[in-house]
């Protein structure tokens, strides 16, 4: 590695408009950092991210023949990348460039101004101390894997997939059910324009499954999940279906002979029943069944394979095997949705104690004309059509006690779908809606929710349930009318409860999978709540629908494909830019004890057996300094972060007072760390 | 000043819907909380419903943000009854005959349960 010696600093002091000058003065951080000798020139600017603030930059280096600068600024996670070009377009390497961040950590979060300007001094003097050990690094190149792997087969998925597989990539479709179609394949309409879910989902899981350029793995499960953006490894499981998919023609004799009848079905909110071997609703996606292991008497006895002998082209098979497939892919798109809040908590509401007491969901099935009533609204209890139906929204939402913290954001319009829906097929009905806020941020949607209101007669009760007793046939609520001011108790034969909506089941773990983090609820987190929202915080790892928060069908679509934008902007790439601050194992200082090597969740680290000593694969190494922390004999060393720029920056902070600008630096007297000094 | 995180609530109203008594108060608790944020804790502390409080602690139970409306009527409670140089403590005779006063009702069993829980613990 080339050694620079740096002695030549140019520092440049952002006002950031007023978020930095207002609190800090800059001119006199200016002053006080010229007093090391090494800073050849210092200049403040209002902003240094414009094309005039990285001009007077450049012309520095050059007019000045600076040979490493650094940046009084905000966070190096919003410019760095600016200043590093920059100092590349002068003629310098890019990684002398330091960021003092005196934003995000001084000028936002003090109000004193002398004591935030003293800070300032004290974050330039460390960059400037970093900066002075730093070292030429050039990065590398890694290969691109011309292959996505969509996680989640629901409406998210399936647009994601079609959006990459359109551009001539190859796409490996992952779905957890015997089936794609998620969320969206169990509603009856979509609001606001009352279009029918299925007749506008069915094409889409038509294409995604024929699309020459898509592979499609149902019943399948991300089980592991190895290497980096363009070279990922991942391994599925893919269950046993147990009927051979080449086989089957779908004719459905296999569960018509099924003695196991009675199995609550999961795609009718278990309001129907399903066989052991099922499909789970007539519009499947691939149109082949699988057989519930756990239910099915042959696996449970032995005896029985009533549907291996009505199956003519004989696609039953009990001795199928779960498939472990290892899939190689350049990115990774998580579309992994939604469920929704179980009531439990929500006792009051006599979820469990009353069948006429539903969700949301349920009623979508209730209304579907595929549904278990073939479309009738009918009560669970005695199957008769309700005169009246009252929903209670925000069930788990906006409830930081029992339920989320969140608006579920969906459930104002889904309710007013709803409200309109029965109106339509039973005008003779009342429909009434306790509610908190009505919030309709949409286009057409506060048109649609006045629509429910004026041109329907549903009425609208700002207020909430406190409790539901059943007597007889009714249900009793026991209300409030906030409006009103005072209590509101009435009967009703219907309860619909607008649940919550929360990540799917197993979110967490995939996420962790994946190395990428969620949110305090457990939804993805967006690499950037603006400029980044359809990344997640690890390169090669795009976020696609609800999985990364409550959203409707519109706006997954709209995330799925931005997400597919950004996935096709890595697969096309011929090589991908990789990250020089790496590990860099001192083999001469190194004893091979492989401490590192079991810190590094990456597993970029090995023993070299013949030399005993590790050996870092460059390609799989992401920077974290884990190993570097570790290293009992200080042989690892992070290179942008080594051990000499951290100490060097420490010091800077602790052993030089601020009143004495030109106190001589300590030096190391046991220099073990690895680090090159020039002290 | 309160203890009772009045600045969470939201209004929608639960802790009435929940309350078994808000069908007799004048002020039903759902606006107990927003009296207390605007400054007019004063109307509160005069309002029958602090006597007719149960001190159930459904409307707390309730509640989606946690506020907890029964210690607002508590301290409207206690704050009125200082001011009228009563020192005792709120299970004593004399506290429960203001109250059966105050209300023009006889105390109801459960307030009684409710202050002598609250004395013995």
């Amino acid at each position: 590695m080339t050694r620079v010696i740096i002695k030549r600093i140019g520092v440049f002091v952002c006002h950031c408009g007023s978020n930095i000058k207002a609190t800090v003065d800059t001119a006199a951080v200016v002053d006080a950092i010229q007093s090391d000798a090494s800073v050849v020139h210092a200049a403040e600017y209002p902003y240094f991210c414009a094309e005039g603030g990285q001009q007077s930059i450049i012309n520095a280096v050059h007019a000045h023949a600076l040979d490493a600068v650094v940046v009084c600024a905000c966070s190096p996670r919003m410019h760095e990348a600016t200043f590093r070009k920059a100092a590349t377009r002068a003629g310098l390497n890019p990684y002398f460039v330091e960021i003092a961040n005196i934003r995000e950590q001084n000028s936002w979060v003090h109000k004193n101004k002398e004591a935030a300007t003293q800070k300032a001094v004290q974050l330039a003097r460390a960059a400037i101390a970093k900066v002075k050990r730093a070292v030429p690094l050039f990065p590398g190149e890694s290969a691109v894997t011309k292959r996505a792997l969509v996680i989640g087969g629901g409406i998210a998925g399936i647009q994601s997939a079609l959006d990459i597989a359109e551009a001539g990539f190859e796409v490996v479709l992952v779905e957890r059910t015997p089936s794609i179609g998620g969320k969206m394949a169990q509603l009856d309409k979509t609001f606001p324009t009352l279009d029918c879910a299925a007749c506008i989902l069915t094409p889409k899981m038509v294409e995604a499954a024929t699309h020459e350029h898509i592979v499609l793995h149902t019943y399948t499960e991300v089980e592991k999940v190895a290497g980096y953006v363009g070279n990922f490894s991942v391994t599925l499981r893919k269950r046993a279906r147990n009927v051979d998919m080449q086989k089957c023609t779908g004719c459905g004799d296999c569960y018509a002979a099924c003695p196991v009848k009675r199995i609550p079905n999961e795609f009718e909110c278990g309001l129907s029943n399903r066989a052991a071997i099922y499909v789970p609703f007539a519009q499947a996606v691939p149109n082949v069944p699988v057989i519930d292991r756990e239910r099915c008497a042959y696996f449970r006895s032995g005896k029985c394979g009533r549907c291996a002998e009505v199956c003519q082209p004989g696609a039953v098979n009990f001795t199928q095997e779960d498939e472990i497939l290892t899939i190689e892919c350049g990115i990774i798109v998580v579309a992994t949705g939604y469920q929704l809040l179980s009531p439990d908590m929500f006792g009051e509401l006599s979820y469990h104690d009353s069948a006429d007491v539903i969700t949301s969901l349920e009623l979508e099935r209730f209304m579907n004309a595929a549904g278990p009533t073939g479309g009738k609204l009918l009560r669970p209890s005695d199957k008769q059509v309700p005169r009246r139906v009252t929903f209670v929204q925000c069930v788990g939402s906006r409830d930081t006690t029992r339920g989320k913290p969140y608006c579920s954001k969906i459930c104002c319009m889904y309710t007013a779908k709803h409200a309109i829906a029965i109106k339509e097929k039973y005008p003779d009905s009342d429909v009434e809606i306790f509610y908190i806020d009505v919030r309709t941020p949409g286009k057409n949607f506060d048109e649609f929710y006045r629509r429910a209101v004026e041109a329907y007669g549903v009425r609208y009760i700002k207020g909430q349930i406190g409790k539901v007793v059943t007597t007889g046939d009714k249900l009793h609520l026991q209300a409030v009318d906030m409006l009103e001011g005072r209590r509101y108790n009435t009967t009703t034969d219907l309860l619909v409860l607008a649940t919550a909506i929360e990540p799917a089941r197993g979110a967490k773990t995939l996420a962790q999978m994946l190395n990428t983090a969620t949110d305090t609820n457990g939804f993805f987190s967006e690499a950037h709540p603006k400029l980044r929202p359809v990344e997640s915080a690890t390169a090669g790892v795009f976020l696609s629908g609800a999985c990364h928060g409550p959203k409707d069908i519109p706006e997954t679509v709209a995330q799925a494909s931005a997400a597919a934008a950004k996935a096709i902007g890595v697969l096309v790439k011929p090589k991908l830019v990789t990250n020089p601050c790496i590990a860099q194992v001192n083999e001469t200082q190194c004893n091979g004890c492989t401490i590192c090597n079991a810190v590094c969740p990456y597993l970029a680290l090995s023993r070299d057996g013949e030399r005993g000593c590790t050996t870092v694969n460059a390609a799989l190494c992401q920077g974290c300094g884990g190993c570097a922390a570790a290293c009992p004999s200080g042989a690892v060393d992070l290179l942008g972060f080594s051990h000499a720029q951290i100490h060097a920056e420490v010091d800077a902070l602790c052993l030089q007072p601020t009143t004495h600008a030109n106190a001589a630096p300590i030096k190391h007297t046991n220099n073990a760390h690895g680090g090159t000094t020039d002290d | 000043m309160t203890t009772v995180m009045i600045e969470r609530c939201m209004t929608c109203g639960r802790c009435s819907a929940a309350c078994p008594v808000a069908f007799a108060m004048d002020v039903p608790p759902h606006f107990w909380a927003v009296r207390v944020r605007q400054g007019e804790g004063e109307s509160l502390a005069r309002a029958e419903a602090i006597w007719s409080c149960l001190a159930c602690f459904c409307c707390a139970a309730r509640c989606p943000r946690g506020v907890r409306p029964v210690e607002l009527a508590e301290q409207a409670r206690s704050v009125t009854l200082r001011k009228e140089n009563h020192t005792a403590t709120f299970a004593d005779e004399t506290v429960l005959q203001i109250i059966s006063k105050k209300s023009g009702k006889a105390i109801p069993q459960q307030l009684i349960v409710a202050a002598m829980r609250k004395k013995r613990a």
